[in-house]
């Protein structure tokens, strides 16, 4: 159990206290099998059962980043966006899992409705000159301002100043605190709520969760190594599993081998490794055998017309849950760029 | 960090081109002077562009300004010009050398931040004998440190600007071009261009595209009222700064001025073109002539380049071979005229050893009343020296025979008269100051290559041997 290991062995892994990505990192973690227990929502440490060794350290998701590059928690889950606008480039920590499928939204520009001439950042770029030499300036109001800061130069925008804006940023342009925001947004909604659009090419950064790591806490620290393995792992598992069905039918047949010849006679009904193929004990005596398949979620229609084909009954499909490979990639990775970072 | 440390051989040698470049220079006129390492942000921002900006190092200063480590030399120089700090005689021809700062994103996060420049500026005089006077500087100065296997990369952006301009090209869709020369001579890029293009509403079958059609047909108070029409509602609503009528007017500009889609296709494939047509000069002009004749174009557009191709004859670039490349991207956005980068393979990755152009209008843009015609170039002192032999500089390292005066404790006072005097006849003298004995000063001489000791007595006496 998590309790059993030292505090000082244990893997300390920073996850969302807030916003939007709290509750998306604790149901992806549940669902790769890693549920957190709080004890309760003032308590800001936490355990995952099933991963021994692991103190959860629940974090505002803007900090999360900060403590990974102080080093006060070896990995966590944090937003991709987040994660580039706060990180040392070349530093200790680094991304060990991307695109993790939770989270997901975009850092975008977006202008008022009523400006019907500005659709993109070049004219973003010239409307900046425009109120420079009216004696104006564009302002913008971003909580993201180093990643904004880069696009909007590589976009010819250079005449424009960041006022600091605390709270809803969407409600900036229409309060008069800023004309233009660059903020994150999952569906748009919230933009057209306040009468803003998106340029058309104001995508600053795509994001999802990912799992990030101090390389050089965790070189230290092999207990917390080992627990960091088991989370990479059992994500990739989960995320793997993803595109795979378990096919199982009856089939007859004269015997194990003969069964599995007949399943063979379609490559892709092979599924991900060949067919399990086992003796149903039938009341009346019939030469039945249980098919098992690992199935690619492209391939199913196909599998489940080639096992009707071959006679089989009783087709039933379920949800894989985990396919473990032979080797976690991931963690492979994160040896690797360890070494680099900290040599052996 | 990326910012490199020198030692002593190092340094020797990179003061040594730093030496013999600046010697070159002033022997050509340009003076030598010094400018702020740190300057106003607003100064790089307001014509440097986009690419240099976002690599600056900028940060608020105690009073809450904003300033930034410079990212180049020349807004620099002219900043200076406008200010009347460096003012003088027209033409001015001006050399400085320094560090300039930027960042470079690299994997490993230890891209290169700060470089050594050494360039020199030419300000007051238009025209190609000007330009080619310092394309010779870069060509022949590098020659002078020994250098070969460079060559230099001409392109125009005045001619490609108004070749551009001749298509019947908007500014919108040239600057649009100019921006992506590096992308269109890049495999697949004229796809990608276009798709910029349509995402930028520059190439578009659209709505846009239907109202310009309608807006064209319309005199300019029709069109207003149309547009005025359309959108009166929308644009009433919370437009901050903006007012409404402000809106609608670049609006009805933008669509009243819209693109032809057929001229901006042409402009893409002639651009795609041009990059194929980069080579020896000669052939290049034929190339380039040629392209403009598929384009119902005037040969007479290229009229600058054969000038600066004539003025460039007159110099001896010391076997430094020009390549004339009209699709070459320049890179920083205040260039009006030629443009050129010396190359060279041997540099690791081959970025430019440096480059520079003629800049029309900065000087005029940076606060001067009257604009000023003005073109300059710079080196990389880390990529040249890469470029030299080992023992280069070692020549001016301080001369052999140097002279380590050592005594007893008690004898500190005869020490140092004796090492004072020696200096004061020229001889270069280090004094020792650890009194741990003749064996150990015998041990550390040998390690410094010092060739004779001085041992000084109490009373003065000097015990002279060979280390």
């Amino acid at each position: 159990m998590s309790t059993s290991a030292p505090p000082s062995a244990r893997l300390r892994l920073a996850i969302p206290s807030d916003g939007a990505m709290y509750e998306p990192t604790l149901a992806f973690l549940a669902a790769c099998g890693m549920a957190v227990s709080r004890p309760n929502a003032r308590r800001y440490v936490g355990s995952i059962p099933a991963v021994e060794g692991v103190e959860v350290m629940f974090q505002r998701a803007r900090d999360i980043t900060g403590h990974m590059e102080a080093a006060n928690a070896h990995a966590g889950f944090v937003g991709y966006d987040d994660f580039q606008e706060r990180r040392v480039e070349g530093g200790d920590t680094e991304i060990v899992l991307q695109d993790l499928g939770f989270g997901r939204c975009e850092l975008v520009a977006a202008v008022p409705e009523a400006w019907v001439d500005v659709e993109s950042m070049a004219d973003l770029a010239d409307l900046a000159v425009e109120f420079r030499e009216s004696g104006r300036e564009l302002r913008i109001a971003t909580k993201a301002q180093r990643l904004a800061r880069r696009f909007l130069f590589s976009h010819g925008v250079n005449y424009f100043s960041m006022p600091q804006v605390s709270g809803a940023l969407e409600a900036a342009p229409a309060m008069g605190h800023a004309d233009i925001i660059i903020d994150v947004t999952a569906t748009g909604a919230t933009l057209r709520e306040n009468r803003l659009k998106r340029l058309v090419d104001g995508v600053v950064i795509r994001s999802e969760g990912c799992f990030v790591v101090n390389l050089r806490a965790l070189a230290a620290a092999p207990a917390a190594l080992e627990a960091a393995r088991e989370i990479v792992e059992r994500v990739e598992a989960h995320r793997r599993a993803e595109g795979y069905l378990r096919v199982t039918a009856n089939i007859e047949g004269a015997s194990e081998a003969a069964v599995a010849a007949k399943v063979l006679e379609r490559g892709e009904a092979a599924g991900l490794r060949g067919p399990t193929v086992s003796p149903v004990f039938t009341a009346d005596g019939g030469s039945w055998h249980a098919v098992t398949v690992l199935a690619h979620r492209a391939n199913l229609t196909a599998i489940v017309d080639h096992f009707r084909a071959i006679g089989g009954a009783s087709v039933t499909i379920s949800e894989a849950g985990y396919v473990f490979g032979q080797e976690s990639g991931a963690y492979r990775r994160l040896l690797a760029a360890m070494e680099r970072r900290c040599g052996s | 960090m990326g910012a490199r440390d020198l030692n002593n051989t190092a340094w020797r040698r990179r003061s040594a081109i730093r030496e013999r470049l600046r010697t070159f220079l002033d022997r050509r006129g340009y003076d030598a002077v010094e400018l702020p390492t740190l300057e106003q942000t607003d100064l790089f921002l307001r014509k440097s562009g986009g690419e240099l900006a976002a690599r600056m190092y900028s940060f608020t200063d105690p009073s809450g300004r904003s300033v930034s480590l410079r990212p180049e030399f020349t807004s620099s120089v002219v900043r200076a010009y406008v200010d009347g700090s460096l003012r003088g005689p027209l033409p001015l021809r001006l050399q400085y050398a320094g560090p300039v700062f930027r960042y470079e994103p690299s994997a490993d996060g230890s891209g290169a931040l700060e470089y050594e420049q050494l360039g020199a500026e030419l300000l007051g005089v238009a025209g190609e004998a000007a330009d080619a006077e310092v394309i010779a500087l870069a060509a022949q100065g590098l020659a002078l440190l020994g250098v070969s296997g460079h060559r230099v990369r001409i392109s125009h952006v005045g001619v490609v600007n108004a070749i551009l301009e001749a298509m019947g090209l908007t500014e919108r869709a040239r600057v649009f071009i100019h921006g992506n020369l590096g992308l269109l001579r890049a495999e697949g890029g004229a796809e990608e261009a276009r798709r910029r293009a349509e995402a930028l509403g520059i190439l578009s079958g659209g709505r846009a595209r239907r109202l310009s059609a309608l807006a064209a047909r319309l005199d300019p108070d029709e069109a207003r009222e149309m547009v005025e029409a359309l959108f009166a509602d929308t644009v009433a609503a919370g437009a901050g700064q903006r007012t409404p009528e402000e809106i609608l007017r670049r609006y009805l500009k933008k669509v009243r001025e819209a693109e032809d889609p057929a001229r901006v296709e042409r402009a893409l494939s002639f651009a795609v073109g041009l990059a194929d047509a980069a080579g020896e000069p000669e052939a290049a002009r034929k190339r380039a002539a040629e392209l403009l004749a598929e384009h119902n174009l005037d040969d007479g557009l290229l009229a600058p380049i054969d000038r600066l191709f004539d003025a460039l004859g007159r110099y001896d670039l010391m076997g430094a071979p020009l390549v004339l490349d009209l699709g070459a991207t320049s890179g920083i956005a205040y260039y009006t005229g030629v443009v050129f980068e010396v190359e060279h393979d041997g540099v690791a990755g081959a970025p430019p050893l440096g480059g520079g152009g003629r800049y029309d209008g900065l000087v005029k843009a940076l606060g001067e009343v009257q604009d000023i015609p003005a073109l300059g170039f710079a080196l990389s002192l880390e990529r040249v020296s890469e470029l030299l032999s080992d023992g280069f500089g070692d020549a001016d390292a301080p001369s052999a025979g140097r002279v380590l005066v050592t005594a007893q404790e008690t004898a500190v006072g005869q020490a140092v008269a004796t090492a004072e005097r020696l200096r004061a006849q020229g001889i270069p003298v280090e004094l020792d100051l650890s009194h741990d004995g003749d064996a150990a000063a015998a041990a550390y001489a040998k390690r410094r290559g010092i060739e004779t000791i001085m041992r000084v007595g109490r009373d003065g006496s000097v015990d002279e041997r060979p280390a």
